[in-house]
């Protein structure tokens, strides 16, 4: 139902970063990804061929030691066997060439080369090519069987064995070393794999985000695009109140001046009639009764002046009272209007009485209309304990009606602008929402509790504030009216000031004698004429001072009460004057002054009665 | 009796004119020497009657009534208004004073006091409704219209101000009169004073307000 708590809940607008940052950072992750896809295509691509190139090579090496011992095996052989001294020439280059290759794979070795199989298969070969080369020697000297018998001896098979062990060794560790190659760049290409996923994660994340800000911002909008319909509709409402107000203060100023020609009228055609004529008493029914509709349209002048909003401290119970008349005319008669102004005889709140008076306005023709076979309205006022506030305390402001009540999904709706049960001939939908406005910028809280054929209560509560104590405005509304009695005498040198001074003291029921200047007040005093009970002199006199005039009526024997208005006012002054005297400095209200002349005559005639 | 307050009344509205015409003329004393519908017919009849004083109503179409009053003062200076309105605002007032204007009346007194306003304004003497009259501010060259909002605490001396802070940190008045090396009785007077002018005249009640008005801490 609150609205302040709805506005709370959404939390506050999520601001959305500018959009360049968005893009830039989208940018960077993107290149970021492309850049990470061709470099790791490229690695791949440049480790596959290096390591077929590596094993081209090491397969050519494997290739060429085998064939070349076996070569070399077979031309001693052939030599042995044959005596063709081709075969010793074949043999020679044979063994250069395998031994040459081996000491470049040696010197030069490649990577996933083991130097040591290398030298082993060096070693081995040179040991094979000495047993072959005794064995060519002993076949060129004639000795074939022998030769033949030492190729084929368990030595010569030991050495070959050798040979292959060393080869198959080498080939052994050449392919561990391919392997462990390819599961390195296996490695680097799962840690690509990783970089990419992050990069992409990183974008899903944003793009949440994204998406997130955007809802709320979309979300805030829309809230703000409710609050302003409704803050234009409550304009648009305030609009229609101040013109039905004008047409109301309208009629009323017309009616004012039609009754005050009856009331005139009336006057003087009694004043007209001999005093026993039948008819005086008649007139002066009708001048009665003219009266009474002064009152009326008074009122009415009052309750439909609209000002700006001007917040002060405003007496409820009062005020309320006063307003029930204006609530009773907008109820049938089948409806009955109950104040319960509660225990305290005075509350006070800081708000706008205009607007105060609307609120209660609405709410009873709410309850009105929610009671079309008539019933009840109670208006009440409750202080209760401010639960925001420890040591505070708050005006608990109810409207209840017996009428039709609300169901839970109307009362949930009840003060959304245009929202309306009504037909459109009677409402609005705005008077709650109007109502949510004006106790929400009182700092107040509104509260409905309904059911349907229950009725409904409809509760403003409001921060109590202390009672004023000196605010002008206040007490004049208040109409605290001040009268005196005795005679004052007045010195004062601006004539139109004067006048209006004396018209003032005079209202106040004070006699007044007016001087304009010092000399005269002095002269006056001395002759006897002077016997007030009140002097009041204006400091900035033609012709002397009003201090000093003072002090000589003192020396006369004038002991009353003065007030001394003054511009400037010194210290010094303020010590040399007794204690009878009161010093009021200029600017000082005409309402002002005439309160004070009261209070003064009074202590000093309540002094002298207790004297 | 001769008649001898000469009275013009302008009224748009031709009932309450009539009225009031005819209140005044059943007066011995007044004369009602014309009547006027406007303020703009109300210069001429100024001119040709030379009524003593004008009672004219505020609210009226056409020309502004105090532009009216104005006028004929040029022609008149001794020509007394007497402002009638239904209504206290502020620019009227400030409007009426400017005119230095000897009554200001709501049109919810009754006719017994424009009577009488009629008849003061014809001594020079002035007449407002009280509404009009508690809104006034005598100042140091005249008169003006109350500044909203002005407090009530410039109405105190320095003296007062100083006492009053004493008072509201809970000094006891003797306590007062030894620091200001002034008498007891002084002191009081003093209190009294403020306490007029101020319109307080409780203790706890002073305290707050000097508290509000931060002459003392709480």
């Amino acid at each position: 139902m609150n609205r302040d708590q709805t506005n709370a809940d959404s939390g506050p607008t999520l601001p959305l970063a500018r959009p360049g940052t968005w893009i830039l950072i989208a940018s960077v992750l993107t290149f970021s990804l492309f850049g990470l896809l061709i470099y790791h295509v490229n690695v791949t691509l440049r480790v596959g061929s290096e390591l077929a190139q590596a094993h081209l090579h090491g397969e050519a090496l494997r290739d060429l030691i085998v064939e070349g011992e076996q070569q070399l095996s077979l031309a001693a052989a052939m030599r042995v066997a044959t005596g063709d001294r081709e075969w010793l020439g074949r043999y020679e280059g044979l063994q250069r060439d395998l031994i040459a290759s081996l000491d470049t794979a040696i010197g030069t070795p490649r990577p996933g080369y083991d130097i040591g199989a290398l030298t082993d298969i060096r070693d081995a070969v040179t040991d094979l090519s000495r047993t072959q080369s005794q064995a060519i020697q002993l076949a060129a000297a004639g000795q074939v069987p022998n030769a033949l018998a030492l190729l084929s001896d368990s030595d010569h098979g030991a050495l070959k064995d050798r040979f292959e062990s060393a080869s198959g060794r080498f080939m052994e560790m050449f392919r561990a070393h391919l392997q462990a190659e390819l599961v390195g760049h296996r490695r680097h290409e799962l840690g690509s794999l990783g970089v990419g996923m992050a990069i992409v994660s990183i974008c899903v994340l944003m793009w949440l985000s994204l998406a997130r800000r955007v809802r709320k911002r979309s979300e805030a909008f829309e809230r703000e695009l409710v609050e302003r319909s409704r803050l234009e509709a409550e304009l648009l409402q305030a609009q229609k109140m101040e013109a039905v107000g004008r047409l109301a203060s309208g009629i009323a100023h017309d009616f004012s001046n039609l009754i005050t020609a009856i009331r005139g009228f009336a006057t003087l055609a009694r004043e007209r009639l001999p005093p026993e004529h039948p008819a005086r008493q008649s007139l002066a029914r009708v001048e009665e009764a003219a009266d009474q509709a002064q009152g009326v349209t008074r009122g009415l002048l009052t309750f439909s002046r609209k000002s700006a909003t001007e917040k002060k401290p405003v007496e409820l119970v009062a005020q309320i009272q006063e307003d029930a008349r204006w609530f009773r005319r907008v109820l049938p008669g089948t409806i009955r209007l109950n104040l319960d102004p509660g225990s305290q005889p005075k509350v006070w709140v800081f708000g706008d009485r205009g607007q105060l008076q609307q609120v209660l306005l609405n709410l009873v023709v709410n309850a009105r209309d929610a009671m079309p076979d008539g019933g009840e309205v109670t208006i009440k006022l409750e202080a209760e304990a401010d639960p925001d506030h420890d040591d505070g305390r708050q005006l608990a402001l109810s409207v209840a009606d017996t009428g039709m009540g609300m169901g839970p999904a109307v009362l949930q709706r009840a003060i959304e602008p245009f929202f309306t049960t009504k037909d459109t001939e009677h409402g609005t939908g705005l008077g709650l929402s109007v109502v949510h406005g004006i106790v929400k910028d009182h700092g107040g809280m509104l509260r409905i509790d309904s059911h349907p054929g229950e009725g409904t209560v409809v509760t403003l509560t409001l921060p109590i504030v202390p009672a004023p104590a000196a605010t002008d405005e206040v007490v004049a509304e208040e109409g605290i009216e001040v009268s005196g009695s005795g005679s004052v005498f007045l010195a004062q040198g601006h004539a139109y000031v004067r006048d209006i001074l004396v018209t003032a003291l005079e209202d106040a029921g004070f006699s007044v004698s007016p001087v304009t200047s010092c000399p005269a007040f002095r002269s006056l005093y001395r002759d006897g004429e002077l016997r007030a009970d009140l002097v009041v002199l204006d400091n900035d006199l033609p012709g002397g001072c009003g201090v000093d005039c003072l002090d000589k009526i003192r020396e006369h024997g004038y002991l009353g009460p003065a007030i001394i208005l003054t511009h400037e006012l010194s210290p010094e002054m303020e010590q040399g004057l007794d204690a009878e005297v009161m010093l009021l400095r200029k600017p000082v209200r005409v309402g002002d002054l005439r309160r004070l002349a009261v209070a003064m005559t009074r202590s000093r005639s309540g002094g002298e009665e207790a004297a | 009796m001769t008649k001898y307050i000469r009275v013009m009344v302008v009224d748009d509205h031709a009932l309450v004119r009539d009225v009031l015409a005819e209140r005044l003329a059943a007066q011995p004393d007044i004369e009602v020497v014309a009547t006027a519908a406007d303020a703009g017919t109300a210069i001429d009849e100024a001119r040709e009657h030379a009524p003593h004083i004008i009672l004219m109503d505020i609210d009226m179409p056409g020309v502004s009534s105090f532009d009216a009053a104005r006028t004929i003062r040029q022609f008149a200076p001794e020509v007394g208004f007497v402002f009638l309105s239904a209504y206290v605002n502020d620019q009227y007032i400030d409007q009426a004073l400017e005119i230095e204007a000897l009554g200001y009346l709501s049109k919810e007194e009754p006719a017994e006091v424009v009577i009488d306003a009629v008849r003061r304004a014809s001594r020079g003497a002035t007449r407002f409704s009280k509404s009009v009259s508690d809104r006034i501010v005598l100042e140091p060259g005249g008169v003006s219209l109350a500044a909203s909002g002005s407090s009530r605490l410039n109405l105190l001396t320095p003296r007062e101000r100083e006492i009053l802070g004493y008072l509201a940190a809970g000094m006891p008045k003797k306590q007062i009169a030894t620091l200001l090396g002034i008498s007891p009785k002084t002191v009081e007077k003093h209190c009294d004073h403020l306490m007029d002018k101020l319109d307080i005249h409780d203790r706890v009640k002073l305290a707050r307000y000097a508290i509000r008005e931060g002459l003392t801490q709480p």
